[in-house]
């Protein structure tokens, strides 16, 4: 049994050794262009030639795909199929991605050809709510979309993300009933959640119509419970620098 | 023959316009009541206020362009005032409110075609004015207190 355990041990090794890439073989993938190729590939380097070029080349191919991706002629749909093939395993292998601006900008201008789609058959909240997880910047009119259609599926303070982006974007978005409830809602987690800081540069944004909701939670919420209500934390970082210093405001955020 | 059609014609026209000049007369006269009445709903405050209609602003909309009857909304602005004493009434009970509203002495109600707001109080010396979207829903008290606490 040790044996057999020891031959597969030995067989898998000789079998990895052979399918390992050395930095010239990503830098040859880089110069004719097969950045698909060299994205599925990049992580068959051994870990200690990952260097700071190995990251480049990756970081660069994988901004190549979506680019690809964003600028294809083909369809919509065509796209979204490769988005879905390249983008969980991509930020699987190479977690550095998720934090990399340029990569995020890229998948977000690749995202808004899936948001087409989604937008016209809907029933794809999760799916994009998934793909644009760390996106903090799409082309113009697309974070409304996908707050429109994540809000169908999601909880409003799960759809706060994009409604914050949507305010950047335009502030017409501030009418929406639905931002009103997502910004609402998430001030009501507690400080410090996920999406505390778009609910508050949302209701920044947006104060002005967001005013007399904020103002009718702050009535409601009791500034003698300890703990201190998450609301009254979260919207009085907000409501005490704008507008005047209200009756209600200096009994409520002193 | 001519002569005769263009007189009963004038004549018919004349008592037209005059009809809907005595309806509009009323339909605004009870506008001026319900905001009458508001004031009188301000109870607990220990002081009068006046509450008045702005029909400057009101006959200012432009209603050709909105594509409404200024004369069909003038209902629904007796609806919207009915609850505007309540609502400020309300913040009577609290002492700084009372202590706040003591220095507000005429409260304008203004119609607004402005879709951004559904009332928005603003205060300029001893005046508070609600400005209300007056093509939403009917104000209810709420929408009042909420308003003026945003303001006060």
């Amino acid at each position: 049994m040790k044996l057999v355990m020891l031959a597969i041990l030995l067989s898998t090794s000789a079998a990895l050794a052979a399918d390992a890439l050395s930095m010239a073989d990503l830098q040859a993938l880089d110069k004719q262009g097969s950045y698909g190729e060299l994205l599925d590939k990049a992580d068959r380097v051994r870990p200690s030639e990952r260097t700071a070029d190995w990251s480049k080349l990756v970081r660069a191919a994988a901004l190549h795909v979506l680019d690809q991706i964003a600028n294809d002629p083909g369809s919509d749909l065509a796209a979204a199929a490769k988005l879905v093939e390249l983008v969980p395993a991509a930020e699987h292998k190479y977690g550095f991605l998720t934090g990399d601006k340029a990569y995020l900008d890229g998948k977000g201008r690749a995202l808004a050809r899936v948001v087409k789609i989604c937008a016209q058959d809907g029933g794809c909240g999760n799916f994009i709510q998934y793909l644009g997880s760390g996106v903090t910047r799409f082309p113009r009119g697309t974070a409304r979309q996908i707050a429109l259609i994540v809000s169908e599926d999601e909880l409003p303070s799960r759809t706060v993300h994009y409604w914050a982006l949507a305010a950047d974007d335009d502030v017409d978005a501030c009418q929406d009933g639905r931002l009103d409830s997502a910004v609402i809602y998430e001030l009501r987690e507690p400080p410090g959640d996920k999406g505390m800081a778009d609910a508050q540069r949302a209701a920044g944004t947006c104060y002005a119509a967001l005013e007399n909701d904020l103002v009718r939670e702050l009535s409601a919420a009791d500034e003698t419970a300890r703990p201190r209500p998450a609301f009254l934390i979260n919207a009085c970082a907000v409501m005490k620098s704008h507008g005047a210093m209200t009756v209600l405001k200096k009994k409520k955020c002193p | 023959m001519h002569r005769l059609t263009l007189i009963v014609l004038v004549t018919a026209g004349s008592l037209t316009a005059h009809a809907g000049g005595v309806a509009e007369k009323k339909q605004r006269a009870a506008v001026d009541e319900a905001a009458a009445k508001a004031a009188a709903d301000i109870k607990d405050c220990g002081k009068r206020f006046a509450v008045v209609f702005d029909w400057k602003a009101y006959d200012g909309l432009d209603w050709a362009k909105m594509g409404r009857n200024k004369d069909e909304y003038m209902p629904s602005e007796v609806s919207n005032l009915a609850e505007l004493g309540k609502g400020i009434d309300r913040l009577c009970s609290d002492k700084d409110y009372r202590a706040a509203l003591a220095k507000i002495g005429t409260i304008v109600y203004r119609s607004t075609n402005d879709e951004s707001i559904r009332v928005k109080a603003t205060i300029t010396g001893s005046t508070m004015r609600l400005d209300n979207y007056s093509f939403g829903s009917t104000r209810s008290a709420d929408d009042y207190e909420t308003a003026a606490k945003a303001a006060l």
